[in-house]
């Protein structure tokens, strides 16, 4: 192919504008307005890629989407693969090189599957490597280097320049493409009244108009209906948009293009859709139909009105179709010396051949295109003509076209219907749905395309319960449009390629059709056949009908495969729009959390995403000099925590505990106002899903919590409760409050001496104000709710107030705290302390199949209860207890390293040959569920879930542990899972 | 030039109100006991919201005023009545609201009711939006609010 750029014409690009760009590192100049692939043409760039398979050099074969060939590497403005050069805007500076091809295009080492082709057959993967199975890892290597679409950007971590965004957007009707059809049933809708969004790919409307010469009647009536159009405020008309993906309800999602470096991806909820998507033209089927210099009849049309470029100086017309003699006509009229029209039938359009002879062009009627030569650019078309003879035509371009079959994508991605029309040998959507207009309704000609528009916005407008005005529809004369059918009689001898974006040929549907894969979908996954990036838009019926041809069906029987969004690709930015980094997942931030990250606290993000301090390191201090000291302030003295993730309900009403009975383990209706008790939740299947405390407020108020990551689970059991299992007849209401009262934990055998010095107004000895009590107080003069419970086993207040008013308290209770010694504590810290005093942990010790049987909360489940969530799955759980897991602790020797976390606990026992044991009793009994250094008992210590652990109390176990030289292991000790304080008196005190 | 975008943060009591007997609403504020699901109603200093069917918010200057009538109102009806001031921070939002939510916010905001108040999402926030009281007023989680101005912030100057 020798493309050059006309003197004059092309509706899209603006001469005044030079742009620079470079191409496999060749400084080459375009247009404003230029695609890539149109700017490489205008230069005489024959290849722009290597096939992905076969690595066969490749030229332009498309001019849109539809193009299976035209990938190419972008290296500048941005660094990304697989784009495809047909749609790519040319910028100033844009560098990019041909995809496929290592390490140039020109010089490809993977070249060479082309000479082995015969050894790489459709499905050769499956059946090749399997010996000698040592070298499979080499094959492995070599395959996965050879395999790929494109290489990513170099450089970890290397920013996109791209700006994305996404956006919603809402009307009554999308009008998908802006050809006369859609232009036309967006007009009379918007008149009508109609909110109406008209989204095209092209960045002008016209639709296949584009890709006639301008100045006709039909641009007259465009004009004209566009700025109407324009001047309606409710009319959004989007150019170069592209509606990739339809689903159910009216949502449709288009990529916005329009803004070269800036991609939107518009979310569009739209009651009604029209499509007016067009057709796409087949290509035909003949040897070696994949050589540069071989292009749809069409895009030779659209590069020239489109861009002003000739794709070649030479050029032969093979069709089976009507419309395609306007690239032969128009390309003549342009100066491209058009040697000859060779069409399948035998007879056409007496106007075609009138046209054809007053030009002086050749035409060859029942000729078909048998061969064609030249590796790196068409040299030569071999014809057959209808006599049998066979002329070779020397050419640098071959225009072909095989037909047109709609582009029903988004028709199909909403379970839209579609059959083969065995008049226009194509797919047409089901009679009755009128919604696709246009072209891609099968509609022959201008004409027939604007009777169908007037019919689907009809359609519409009734739906919608307007009345369409009376638009007059412009006067288009008619065209011929026959067609006749692909057939696989006649065809020469070597590769005819059917999708060229996998490098499927006829032999390889053959081979399928041998080996059983006839389906269409079992055809695809056998030979990819439609798997490429361009979704087989050019390849997918062809492949359909040629292996019904092979099966002896008719072409009909077998339709291609359904076609799934997006209908081209979408960018992963413009999917995650403008939410990059830390707004994906929103922080949540406690009233304290500016006063943690100014002490220089290091901060975690947990639960529910809130963030807050793990570990206040002072200066010199690192993670375990911090933890000791935060750990002895509260075993010592006191400590402070901010504990306001916690989640939090206030339950309110009569039968409020009716709800709190069905849904924990234990007993709350004997609970006395002011009094509360720990409680468990668990599953349907028994296994623990929440722990927490519940507490009676009054006799109608109850207040419960519940672990910050499980706090919205939580609050959907609740709801799922009152309204699914008490059909909403309860009288009682859940409110979660988590975010209005923030949590300040105050533990330590000095706890009770700070809330003194802060003024409580409620008396604090163990008489007046218990364990697992609640009192309404004031502290430091603000209005507080003092619950009694400890999580890290000492002496422990949880202070829940307003959250406008943590903040001050926080402070006061830091300041008062000073002289008793305080230390504000982090989550770290509060993870050693339970872990020494045995308390669970959802996350850790609750992993979803425990029971609170195998954790020790025996105590915490009333079984005489007539019924709880899980009650009856836990019954089945007691009469097979053996060989459930349960909590243990776990000492190794003094001076040790802790165990690590997730470590498996072996099912060997000490005394067995550490070899055999490995080997062949890897099988874990258990695993270590939480492992810290004991600042108390100056050892590391664990807790674990082991199988039976119960009857191992002092039982030493063998633990997996990662060592340099692959798995290891170390012995442990099974003892009782309380290591601090194990009568409690120190919490109940 | 695009029409500039401003949000400030509101301070007031907000009141949850839960009931299923919805006769006696009226004495709290005309026409409440009528009011539907996402539309909202002026009664004095308070908006009423009305969330969802036995759910209503109240925001006003004057909380305990308007929880006394409330519990006048309800007499021995079944309710709850709880201030959850601290549990939401609202925002106003002033200028091309619709420009910057329709970034996150699925509300066909040409056709909404001119009443409508209602929980929505907004990106990755759960929200209650009434857009149309002078400005548009957003409610989020206070734990969030940091997180949305920064989203606000973000949307605002991607638009156009």
């Amino acid at each position: 192919m020798s493309g050059w750029r006309l003197p004059q014409g092309g509706r899209l690009i603006n001469r005044d504008r030079a742009l620079s760009f470079r191409f496999e590192g060749r400084p080459l100049q375009g247009f404003e307005g230029d695609t890539l692939a149109s700017a490489l043409l205008a230069r005489g760039t024959a290849v722009v890629a290597r096939s992905f398979k076969y690595h066969r050099p490749r030229g332009l074969v498309a001019a849109g989407w539809e193009d299976p060939c035209a990938f190419v590497e972008m290296q500048s403005p941005r660094a990304e693969p697989s784009v495809l050069a047909t749609v790519e805007p040319l910028v100033e500076g844009l560098q990019a090189r041909g995809q496929h091809a290592w390490p140039s295009l020109r010089f490809d080492f993977m070249a060479l599957a082309d000479r082995c082709s015969a050894l790489l057959p459709a499905g050769f993967y499956y059946k090749a490597f399997k010996s000698p199975a040592w070298a499979w890892p080499w094959f492995e290597r070599a395959l996965r280097h050879a395999a790929g679409l494109g290489r990513l950007p170099d450089g970890a971590g290397q920013s996109d320049p791209s700006a994305y965004e996404r956006r919603f957007v809402q009307t009554d009707v999308l009008v998908v493409g802006a050809g006369v059809a859609g232009l036309w049933a967006a007009h009379a809708l918007a008149q009508a009244g109609a909110r109406v969004i008209l989204a095209d790919d092209a960045p002008e409307p016209g639709g296949r108009g584009l890709d006639r010469p301008a100045g006709g009647v039909v641009d007259a009536w465009i004009a004209q209906t566009v700025a109407s159009l324009d001047a309606m405020p409710h009319v959004r008309r989007w150019p170069s948009t592209q509606v990739v993906s339809r689903y159910d309800h009216g949502l449709c999602l288009a990529i916005d293009r329009s803004r070269p470096g800036h991609e939107r991806l518009w979310r569009i909820r739209a009651p009604q859709v029209l499509l007016a998507t067009g057709q796409i033209e087949r290509p035909l089927l003949f040897a070696h139909n994949d050589r540069p210099g071989i292009m749809l009849a069409g895009a030779v049309t659209s590069y020239l009105h489109r861009w002003g470029v000739a794709a070649g100086r030479r050029m032969v017309l093979a069709t089976n179709n009507d419309m395609a003699w306007t690239a032969a006509f128009e390309a003549h009229q342009v100066g491209i010396e058009v040697l000859a029209v060779a069409d399948l039938r035998p007879q056409v359009h007496p106007q075609l051949t009138e046209r054809a002879g007053a030009l002086g062009l050749r035409v060859e009627l029942g000729a078909r295109v048998v061969a064609a030569q030249g590796r790196w650019a068409l040299r030569s078309a071999v014809l057959q003509l209808a006599s049998g003879q066979r002329l070779s035509v020397q050419a640098d371009l071959l225009a072909v076209s095989g037909g047109w079959t709609g582009a029903l994508a988004l028709h199909a991605q909403r379970g839209g219907r579609s059959h083969y029309d065995a008049t226009l040998h194509g797919m047409v959507p089901e009679n009755d749905d009128a919604q696709v207009i246009g072209a891609a309704r099968g509609a022959p000609g201008t004409p027939a395309a604007l009777a169908s528009a007037v019919r689907g916005a009809q359609q519409v407008a009734s739906a919608l319960g307007l009345r369409l005005p009376d638009l007059p529809v412009p006067a288009v004369p008619s065209e011929p449009s026959g067609f006749s059918a692909t057939d696989l009689q006649h065809i020469g001898k070597g590769r005819v390629f059917v999708d060229w974006a996998s490098d499927v040929t006829l032999d390889d549907l053959r081979l399928a059709h041998r080996e059983g894969y006839e389906s269409p979908e079992h055809l695809k996954r056998y030979t990819a056949l439609g798997m490429g990036p361009d979704q087989g838009r050019i390849s997918a019926l062809h492949g359909a009908v040629l292996m019904a041809q092979l099966r002896g069906l008719s072409p009909g029987d077998l339709g291609p495969t359904r076609l799934r969004p997006p209908y081209t690709p979408m960018p992963m930015g413009a999917i995650a729009g403008a939410d990059p980094g830390a707004l994906i997942r929103p922080v949540r931030r406690t009233p304290m959390t500016d006063w943690h990250e100014a002490q220089g606290a290091v901060m975690y993000e947990s639960g529910q995403n809130w963030r807050r301090p793990g570990y206040y390191p002072r200066p010199g201090e690192g993670l375990m000099q911090a933890l000791e000291r935060e750990c002895r302030a509260c075993r010592e003295a006191v400590a402070v925590y901010d504990s306001s993730p916690l989640g939090k309900f206030e339950i309110w009403g009569p039968q409020a505990v009716e709800l709190l009975e069905y849904l924990y383990t234990c007993r709350v209706s004997d609970l006395l106002p002011g009094r509360g008790r720990y409680a468990v939740m668990l599953r349907e299947d028994g296994r623990v899903f929440d722990d927490g405390t519940v507490f009676r407020l009054s006799d109608q108020r109850w207040w419960i919590t519940t672990t910050s990551a499980q706090a919205q689970a939580v609050h959907a059991a609740l709801e799922a409760a009152l309204q699914v299992h008490f059909k909403g007849r309860l009288e009682a209401f859940v409110t979660p409050v988590t975010d209005q009262w923030a949590t300040l934990v105050v533990c330590g055998p000095r706890a009770r001496e700070l809330l003194q010095a802060c003024d409580c107004s409620v008396g604090l000895s163990r008489g007046d104000f218990p364990f697992m009590a609640v009192r309404e107080a004031t502290l430091a003069g603000l209005p507080v709710r003092l619950f009694r419970v400890s999580f890290t086993g000492e002496l422990s207040y949880e202070i829940h107030l307003p959250a406008r008013q943590a903040l001050a308290l926080w402070v006061q209770l830091i300041d008062k705290g000073q002289i008793l010694g305080l230390t504000a504590i982090g989550s770290e810290a509060n993870h050693v302390l339970r872990v020494e005093k045995g308390f669970i942990s959802v996350g850790h010790e609750v992993d979803g199949c425990v029971n609170p049987l195998d954790l020790g909360l025996a105590w915490a489940v009333r079984m005489d209860k007539a019924d709880f969530v899980g009650k009856r799955s836990l019954e089945r759980d007691l009469q097979a207890p053996a060989g459930r897991p349960a909590l243990v602790g776990l000492l190794v020797e003094r001076g040790e390293v802790p165990l690590e976390e997730g470590a498996q606990i072996l099912k060997v026992d000490l005394d067995m040959d550490p070899r055999s044991a490995l080997a062949a009793e890897q099988a874990s009994a258990g695993f270590v569920t939480a492992s810290v250094w004991s600042p108390s008992l100056q050892r590391a210590v664990a807790l674990g879930l082991l199988e039976d652990g119960a009857d191992r109390q002092g039982q030493t176990v063998w633990v997996t542990v990662t060592a340099p030289s692959g798995l290891a292991r170390r012995p442990a000790r099974v003892v009782p899972p309380v290591f601090v304080d194990p009568q409690g008196g120190r919490m109940r005190g | 030039m695009a029409e500039a975008v401003s949000w400030q943060a509101r301070e007031g009591h907000l009141l949850c109100l839960r009931t299923r007997s919805r006769s006696w609403l009226d004495g709290v504020a005309p026409g409440l006991s009528s009011l539907q699901t996402s539309r909202f109603l002026r009664a004095g200093p308070a908006l009423w919201m009305r969330l969802g069917p036995d759910e209503w918010w109240c925001w006003t200057s004057a909380g305990a005023a308007c929880a006394a009538r409330v519990r006048q109102s309800a007499g021995a009806q079944f309710h709850a009545l709880l201030d959850i001031s601290d549990a939401q921070q609202a925002f106003e939002i002033q200028g091309a609201v619709r420009d910057v939510l329709s970034q996150g916010c699925e509300l066909d905001f040409e056709r909404l009711p001119p009443d409508f108040a209602g929980r929505s999402r907004c990106a990755a926030f759960t929200v209650v939006i009434c857009p149309q009281l002078g400005g548009t007023y957003l409610w989020v989680e206070a734990s969030l609010a940091r997180s949305l101005t920064q989203w606000l912030d973000q949307a605002s100057r991607l638009r156009g």
